[in-house]
């Protein structure tokens, strides 16, 4: 077995140069078409805990494999035969100096949660109490630490999942001595490690793993001391982590989101409205706010045909169509508010004629669509005005309703019935 | 156990479950657990964790920082706590003439003593144009005074600025009003949240005065409507005085309820009624299928009748650039009420001589309906939509009600830039029968559209971030039509629009927008074309 393992490593290495052991330091390339994980784990079949240890006795936390474990196989490569791609595997540099030139893992992309997929909707607590200590969600907090500014809201490691699932009864379980079964509950290493292992996948960004972000400052911290003015809770800007069930759907706040408080409340400070760049940007640039800063910026799903079909929208729990609808109050679902924005955004269909000669022509294709605005008596009102076509009236009743009468006769017994009106003259 | 456990206990319920709850949550199932039907609910594993003060999480200093108690009180705290927003526009209609008689032979000429050879005159039927006002304001506040207690009012008004004559192209509303204006109050409620800490109003919401609730049908009622929000449902009842503009209805008393119970994480069953002289109920179903996959089904009955009868599912990708929805729907009574409301309530008004505008009842038919978007590329959105319908009985046809099929497809383009191009073809087959078949002097039933035609085109393109907004549009309609005296083919109408909006800082905006619309030639040969010009103005505080 070993002896196959130091073949393919070696057929891996083949045509390398040898360097001189007592040749300076050489940055190596990083490795992109050897995947240490599905190598090991799947194609050797070998349990996770051959190599990944506590990092102290009864520890959740496992360390990352050291020496101690490579060795296990790879005795030949560390007796005679360090070559750069060996230790290439862990190492940035050749001849490795010590742990500090250890790589992340995985390789590619920066730092990577190692988390192949997860559901909030199965974790969050559905009572949603509170911290009494910070009046904040506390099942969010209890995953969720910070840093020690309150900048950075850092991922749940081992320890916090020990919480629940180092009990026998939760599955998968988390203990000192988990294997395989227990440990692909939660990662599937080679889809992390793996660029091109799957195309559809989804992976945390590098940024959010890190809370470094390119020209973008946040502090949590400065949003929890507006806890009480604001209303503020982990969810009124991670609305949808509740209900998250895996990574497709878990979406971070949006700028939207951020211009819900900072484009509109007017008991925010000057210096934290939007027109301030240097709020949330490191390069505050001066000029004009960009049009995705505000609440004029149209949402993908705002399509031609929403204009159809933006009720079922509306009237889903949790719509936030008030974000840029300012006629829209958050406390009501929009559904119960459609007059707030019908007084000022007028069906593009209403145009110079409408209200003349073309809206009946509408109504007579599609009534019920009036009626989401219109009731009747609105129709009767004005129906009850004589109609241009019939002035002058005396004319119009003498005999002069008949030309207009055979092109639109409909349209007369929409008002009119034979009985109350053409009856006197004319016969069946 | 939750509400749903225990309402599966019922065996009529528990049928109706096993069609719509899946299988476990896709996350496991991706995943290969085990079953968790032995593990204790999340609920007892929170309790345990918080109960015990798990000592790998200690009180995280970053989250005890000292809470600021909100300002209340101060004039400055009611400049905090108001909002205002307003939009005020000039409307002007321009109506140029082709120099024709109308169909009924009326003449743009003067009134003399002896009678014209070329027609009748009536030059009000030639009024060129006309101005109006509308303007429309909203304000109220939020959390003045009590952090618990919104205000909101709204009012409407309009007025026709000049002197429209009976006969005149422009003729609205307004002029069914002795001083051609209106003020109209829209809303005008206090809101009140938490109405009290803890218990069943802990989580609920008094709205007193006039307002707007919309459920079974849409109610406008000077009154009171009271939620409760509860983790497994949400319950609004409301009740009071009916409020219209345009009618003296004889009742006036009008009240409802709008029950929505999450059964789930993922559905929810709704039931809406209004009583207004009728009972109108509405259930609702709606289901989330693992992420993607969202199903809503409605039955509606009037009275003691059953109505509707709907039922559609949208799924959309998990990257959420395709959405495609199916849907049925079934009308199974010609009982329908909201259409008839004013007739129902009996209207008093003394200038509504006419009892109603008659359409006719919508007869039975049955529905099918299919739609979808794709953001085929950054740059390229595309969707379509058919609807097909059929009358239950063929004998059911009328001048408002036909079988059908309805086809529509549309574009969203981004060819260049911030340039935003939207285009969109719709067609309507309508199957009526021939007309002449059509004997009797009022039978009008095989009267109306066999064939619609809808182009419509707008480009629009943003300027300074946003700042100016140009957009322009065409549209045109070609419709073929018949009744017993003609057929019509090719009728035709088609207009343009432009607008421009310059977005200021402090949230105003102002606008004009223009549109021109080229009449049906042989409806109105009268009429060439019609100008409206509106400049506006929004703004919010």
């Amino acid at each position: 077995m070993r002896g196959s393992i130091a073949l393919l490593l070696l057929s891996l290495i083949a045509g390398s140069v040898a360097i001189a052991q007592d040749a300076p330091a050489e940055r190596l390339p990083e490795a992109a078409d050897f995947f240490i994980h599905e190598f090991h784990a799947t194609q050797l079949e070998l349990d996770c805990s051959v190599c990944h240890l506590p990092t102290e006795e009864d520890s959740v936390v496992m360390a990352r494999p050291g020496h101690d474990q490579c060795i296990l196989c790879h005795e030949e490569n560390y007796e005679s035969d360090l070559t750069p791609q060996f230790c290439g595997q862990c190492h940035a540099e050749f001849p490795p100096s010590s742990n500090e030139d250890l790589l992340p893992f995985p390789f590619f992309k920066k730092q990577r949660a190692i988390l192949f997929d997860f559901s909030h909707a199965q974790h969050v607590d559905p009572n949603a109490r509170a911290d009494a200590k910070t009046g904040f969600r506390a099942d969010c907090t209890y995953c969720h630490q910070f840093d020690e500014e309150g900048i950075f809201a850092k991922f749940p490691g081992h320890v916090q999942c020990s919480g629940c699932h180092s009990k026998e009864a939760i599955a998968p379980n988390l203990t000192p001595v988990s294997d395989t079964p227990d440990c692909r509950g939660c990662h599937v290493p080679e889809e992390i490690e793996n660029p091109g292992y799957t195309e559809d996948r989804r992976m945390i960004a590098a940024h959010v793993v890190s809370g470094v972000y390119v020209d973008l400052k946040f502090s949590h911290v400065a949003h929890f001391k507006a806890r009480d003015a604001y209303s503020l809770d982990c969810t009124t800007c991670h609305y949808a982590v509740p209900t998250s069930t895996g990574l497709a759907d878990l979406t971070l706040p949006k700028m939207l989101d951020c211009v819900e408080c900072h484009d509109a409340d007017k008991g925010l400070a000057a210096e934290f409205q939007m027109s301030n760049c240097s709020t949330c940007h490191i390069d505050a640039q001066t000029g004009v706010v960009p049009a995705s800063h505000s609440r004029t910026v149209k949402p993908v799903f705002h399509t031609e045909s929403f204009r159809f079909d933006h009720e079922e929208r509306a009237s889903e729990l949790g719509a936030k169509c008030y974000v840029c609808h300012t006629n829209v109050t958050p406390s009501t679902t929009a559904e119960n508010q459609c007059i707030s924005c019908h007084q000022v955004m007028r069906p593009a269909n209403h145009t110079a004629r409408w209200s003349d000669a073309m809206h009946g022509k509408q109504a007579a294709l599609d009534r019920t669509t009036c009626a989401s605005c219109h009731t009747a008596d609105t129709c009767v009102r004005c129906h009850n005005q004589l109609p241009r076509s019939h002035v002058p009236l005396p004319q119009f009743a003498a005999g002069a309703h008949a030309p207009l009468a055979m092109i639109e006769e409909r349209a007369c017994y929409t008002c009119h019935t034979f009985e109350n009106t053409c009856g006197a003259c004319h016969q069946r | 156990m939750d509400l749903f456990d225990r309402l599966l206990r019922a065996p009529a319920l528990a049928i109706l479950a096993g069609v719509f709850v899946v299988s476990p949550p896709a996350t496991l199932r991706a995943q290969g657990l085990p079953s968790v039907a032995a593990e204790p609910p999340i609920e007892q594993a929170w309790d345990s964790l918080l109960s015990d003060v798990i000592p790998q999480a200690p009180a995280d200093k970053a989250l005890t920082v000292p809470q600021p108690a909100p300002r209340r009180g101060s004039i400055d705290d009611f400049k905090n706590h108001f909002f205002f927003q307003g939009q005020t526009e000039y409307i002007r209609v321009e109506t140029s003439f082709s120099g024709r008689p109308t169909p009924t032979g009326v003449i743009n000429e003067p009134r003399g003593e002896n009678a014209d050879p070329d027609g009748i005159p009536a030059p009000e039927a030639f009024q060129p144009n006309s101005d109006h006002l509308y303007t429309f304001f909203n304000w109220g506040t939020r959390g003045w005074l009590s952090e618990r207690v919104n205000t909101n009012f709204s009012f409407r008004y309009r007025q026709n600025l000049s002197q429209l004559e009976i006969g005149s192209p422009s003729l609205n509303v307004l002029n069914t009003f002795g001083s051609n204006r209106r003020l109209e109050m829209l809303s005008a409620f206090a809101e009140i949240r938490d109405l009290t800490p803890r218990g069943p109003l802990a989580n609920s919401t008094l709205q007193v005065g006039r307002q707007y609730v919309y459920g079974a049908e849409p109610a406008s009622l000077d009154g009171a409507s009271l939620t409760l929000r509860q983790r497994f449902y949400t319950l609004t009842l409301f009740g009071g005085r009916r409020f219209t503009f345009y009618s003296n209805p004889d009742q006036r008393a009008m009240g409802g309820a709008n029950l929505a119970l999450r059964l789930t994480r993922s559905a929810s069953l709704e039931y809406q009624t209004l009583y207004y002289i009728q009972g109108s109920h509405v259930v609702n179903f709606r289901k989330r299928f693992e992420p993607n996959w969202l199903l809503r089904a409605r039955y509606k009955m009037v009275g003691g009748s059953p109505v509707d009868l709907g039922a559609n599912v949208a799924y959309s990708t998990p990257d959420g650039r395709s959405v495609v929805r199916l849907g049925f729907f079934q009308k199974l009574s010609d009982k329908d009420f909201f259409y008839d409301y004013t007739l129902a309530a009996r209207d008093l008004d003394s200038f509504n001589r006419l009892p109603r505008l008659y359409l006719g009842p919508i007869p039975p038919y049955s529905q099918v309906s299919a739609s979808g978007s794709r953001e085929v590329a950054s740059r390229l959105r595309l969707g379509g939509a058919v609807v097909v319908r059929r009358l239950n009985d063929d004998a059911d046809q009328d001048a408002f009600a036909a079988s059908f099929e309805d086809y529509r497809v549309n574009a969203q383009v981004f060819p260049v830039g911030r340039i935003e191009l939207l285009l969109e073809y719709h067609r309507r087959n309508v199957d009526r029968a021939s007309p002449l078949g059509a004997m009797d002097f009022d039978d009008v039933s095989r009267s109306g559209e066999t064939l619609v035609q809808d182009f419509s085109g707008e480009i629009r393109r943003a300027f300074g971030e946003g700042k100016l907004i140009l957009s322009g549009g065409a549209f045109y309609r070609r419709m073929d039509l018949q009744n017993k005296y003609f057929f019509i083919e090719g009728e035709r109408v088609f207009g343009f629009l432009g607008s421009v909006r310059y977005r200021m800082r402090h949230g105003a905006s102002l606008y004009v927008d223009y549109s021109l619309d080229e009449d049906f030639l042989l409806y109105r040969p009268s009429i060439q074309r019609s100008h409206v010009l509106r400049v506006g103005g929004r703004w919010r505080y």
